[in-house]
């Protein structure tokens, strides 16, 4: 009975049947936790700014959106140069992983900006230098991920990317250092930027736990699409496989009709 | 639409876009896992592509 339990238990350790593991659910359930602490705090806590008012809890999301957005696409260019050295199938697997979830987090970002330019400025959107290099580092990224769609086999795509990955993670000191190159509406760098914030107090704790939650979830998700990605490789080479098999099958079996065939004509 | 409105489509945007791609995720790798044979679901386990390409 033992023996059986444990044997099972061994199986389910070899073979898991999803994404997760205990690392991923200890991650994910700090990530719940801290997106509820979050919401009390950003949300009904955390006092009205003296100058942002409201607003201010709009930038809640919109500064660790923007921080994991940077993040995964540092991660996209640092395992694509890894790929392009290594040639190994986990740099180009973490750097793809890394790119979807900063897209969808930078897209987040885009969001969250307009919603607070709308209140602020007036208007959703506005082709000043800030906003315009955002939408070019949003459309590049997303190119990196329509060339990985792109039917190839499996080294091709992960070089035509990984030349992608390291050409897009430029754009990113550009939207950074744009409020200071160009005048636009944009507000100053707030991140790693010259002028400190001044918020304190429930404000300073609410943005920074924001950013600590969200660096938690983003790791929870990395973990999981690369695993995913992982998956999806090799159900991809078991199909070829299957397919390739299936064709000798087909062409041994008409070799051998053909030559029933021509015993039978002599 | 209210100050309000805008923070609360903020919020409820970013967890509903978060939690719909999770979501996703997950599932596609339940869905991947039953295609995949046992030995094959190792995690982290690295393949040398250049390795693959002079076995073929």
């Amino acid at each position: 009975m033992t023996t059986t339990t444990t044997q099972a238990a061994s199986d389910r350790r070899v073979a898991p049947t999803s994404t997760s593991s205990t690392a991923t659910r200890v991650l994910g359930i700090s990530s719940v936790v801290g997106l509820a602490l979050l919401v009390i705090f950003g949300v009904f806590v955390s006092p009205p700014d003296a100058e942002l008012g409201q607003t201010i809890r709009i930038l809640y999301m919109h500064v660790p959106t923007v921080s994991v957005a940077y993040l995964a696409f540092l991660i996209t260019a640092v395992g694509s140069a890894m790929y392009l050295w290594k040639r190994t199938e986990f740099w180009d697997l973490l750097a793809a992983s890394a790119a979807e979830i900063g897209v969808v987090f930078f897209g987040l970002t885009i969001l969250n900006g307009m919603l607070w330019g709308k209140i602020t400025w007036g208007v959703f959107w506005r082709w000043e230098p800030r906003l315009t290099t955002t939408a070019v580092l949003l459309l590049t990224y997303l190119g990196y991920l329509a060339v990985r769609a792109i039917p190839a086999d499996p080294r091709t795509r992960a070089t035509r990317s990984a030349a992608i990955g390291l050409l897009a993670v430029v754009n990113i000191p550009i939207v950074h250092k744009a409020v200071d190159w160009w005048r636009g509406l944009h507000q100053e760098r707030t991140i790693f930027g010259t002028t400190k914030p001044e918020i304190q107090g429930t404000q300073a704790f609410a943005a920074y736990l924001g950013l600590a939650v969200f660096l938690l979830l983003f790791a929870w998700l990395l973990i999981h699409r690369f695993r995913v990605a992982f998956l999806a490789e090799r159900a991809a080479e078991s199909g070829l496989g299957a397919a390739i098999a299936e064709r000798r099958q087909e062409a041994s079996e008409s070799s051998a009709t053909a030559v029933s065939h021509s015993e039978g004509d002599r | 639409m209210s100050t309000t409105g805008y923070i609360v489509v903020a919020w409820v945007g970013t967890f509903l876009a978060v939690g719909v791609y999770a979501l996703w995720v997950l599932q596609r790798g339940r869905a991947l896992s039953k295609q995949v044979a046992p030995e094959q679901r190792r995690w982290m386990k690295s393949t040398d592509t250049n390795a693959k390409d002079a076995s073929q």
